[in-house]
């Protein structure tokens, strides 16, 4: 659980990059990117908020 | 006036007295932990602002690197130099190293004015954070030249988001300390995100070859907007080194890095340095050229990053308005003794509140900074002149606390003598500090001996 965690802590923000990379290459619409950019977000706030929790 | 004053000196010590203790060396921090203090503290939502404003006034690249490069580097060296090696030999807090040196009267109005400055902060905070939230509403960002608020609707977003603030703030304290340590990494990230996302609205081709050229004509062009003042590269070093003025030359970090194993620590701040004042700056940069330099952080990080843009702005504006609260709060409780921790916050709260009604404060960020960092640096050279000189020069240290002084009254006619003398100086704002430095330093040293040989 523990692992899952922190992967998806430092996923979460890796694809928030990885979308604008994407806008930048013109790879994504700007609608396309910030849905990807917030959903990224919310996952980023659960498994941060759960890692910071176990490490208490 | 004088048993008013002691009683309110002894209530202040009652409320210190958790570190007034040496720290012992079971209890002292590994360098990951000052890196990650630095990390997190220095991505706050002026960030939005300042790096906007250098784009505003005109710098062009060259120098925004070059200045923001060798400007936090003089601010580590700041760190590592003035602070740390005074903070690993008496390792207490500035307040208790403040009393010996100054007298308990001296530390008593330091606090206060460093309250008061805090106040004004969080009040910027909340104001940034207002911008985010206003968008929603359409509520407009008052104009670059506004002193006061330019609608009801501010007033009240202002007023409720202070509101908010203050009310979080009370209900936990720590545990939105905590929070803000989750959202640190992700504001960050959100602040690259939303640079890289609007390179091709500024022109950038998607081989990137004509980034460099895009920078320098569509970003940093060296043309300030109507009504800013011309920024050059002397502009963004002084900048970068003083923003934090208070913390490194004003040895408020006294009491993070009391708690270092080394006075080589001060390097630790350069994780927050560039990450937070040369990255993030940077990336705001970027966000205002893209929204037609319009100082509008809420408007810029939404077109920037959409709703997370936005989520960003107003969060960064709350984790960071959080602590600034309590450390004011816990400033203004030596004037209420027996109030609750809550009630405390409140009055600073309701103090903030109205401050951020005021526009000029976070559209006059950058001048505000330098003056916070202004008045209270006197202290630092006082202290510096009188932990490092003094016994160099045998002249007598710790005068006030061996003598039973309320003020000590060389410290307290530099203080005040340092600050008309920067008033009248016919420079720039952003470099007044470094010749009020020296002028505190050697006429703190001059004022002691001069006081030694009398006695003598």
């Amino acid at each position: 659980m523990k692992t899952l965690v922190k992967v998806g802590t430092i996923l979460s923000l890796a694809v928030c990059l990885a979308a604008a990379i994407f806008r930048l290459f013109d790879l994504a619409s700007h609608a396309g990117y910030t849905t990807i950019l917030g959903i990224a977000s919310l996952i980023y706030f659960i498994a941060a908020a759960s890692w910071a929790e176990m490490r208490r | 006036m004088s048993s008013t004053l002691t009683d309110v000196v002894s209530r202040m010590d009652k409320l210190y007295e958790f570190d007034r203790e040496e720290v012992r060396a079971e209890n002292l921090h590994s360098g990951s932990k000052f890196a990650g203090v630095f990390a997190g503290e220095h991505v706050a939502a002026t960030e939005f602002v300042i790096g906007a404003f250098f784009v505003l006034h005109g710098v062009n690249l060259v120098d925004l690197l070059v200045g923001l490069a060798f400007g936090n580097l003089l601010a580590v060296l700041s760190w590592t130099l003035v602070c740390a090696p005074i903070a690993t030999r008496v390792r207490v807090t500035l307040y208790w190293y403040l009393r010996r040196i100054a007298g308990p009267g001296l530390t008593v109005v330091y606090n206060i004015a460093n309250a008061v400055m805090y106040c004004i902060l969080a009040g910027a905070m909340i104001s940034i954070s207002a911008t985010a939230v206003g968008l929603g509403f359409g509520i407009p960002v008052p104009p670059l030249d506004a002193v006061y608020p330019n609608s009801i609707g501010w007033i009240i977003l202002a007023f409720l988001i202070g509101t908010g603030f203050t009310t979080l703030a009370i209900l936990g304290f720590e545990r939105l300390s905590r929070f803000a340590a989750v959202c640190a990494p992700w504001i960050f990230t959100i602040f690259i995100v939303g640079a890289i996302a609007v390179l091709p609205s500024l022109g950038v081709r998607e081989d990137l070859s004509n980034l460099w050229e895009v920078a320098t004509t569509r970003i940093w062009n060296g043309q300030p907007s109507p009504g800013q003042e011309k920024f050059g590269l002397w502009h963004i070093l002084f900048f970068a080194w003083f923003a934090n003025l208070a913390m490194h030359i004003g040895l408020s970090d006294l009491a993070l890095f009391r708690y270092a194993k080394r006075w080589t620590y001060g390097l630790y701040s350069a994780f927050g340095m560039y990450p937070g004042h040369m990255l993030a700056w940077i990336c705001s940069g970027v966000m205002v050229a893209a929204a037609n330099r319009a100082m509008d952080p809420g408007l810029m990080a939404y077109q920037a990053a959409g709703l997370a843009g936005v989520g960003a702005v107003l969060l960064a504006g709350w984790t960071t308005a959080n602590p600034t609260l309590y450390r004011a709060g816990l400033a203004l409780q030596i004037v209420t003794p027996d109030w609750p921790r809550w009630k405390v916050t409140l009055i600073a709260g309701a103090v903030t509140t109205v401050l951020a009604c005021f526009p000029v404060f976070f559209l006059k960020l950058l001048d505000y900074v330098a003056l916070y960092g202004l008045i209270l640096m006197p202290i630092g050279a006082i202290v510096f002149a009188e932990h490092w000189i003094l016994p160099k020069l045998g002249i007598e240290q710790y005068q006030a606390e061996k003598k039973g002084w309320l003020f000590n009254r060389n410290a307290t006619i530099v203080w005040i003598g340092t600050l008309i003398i920067c008033y009248y100086m016919p420079i720039h704002l952003f470099f007044r500090w470094l010749p009020g430095y020296f002028i505190a330093l050697i006429s703190y040293v001059v004022l002691q001996r001069i006081t030694d040989s009398k006695r003598g």
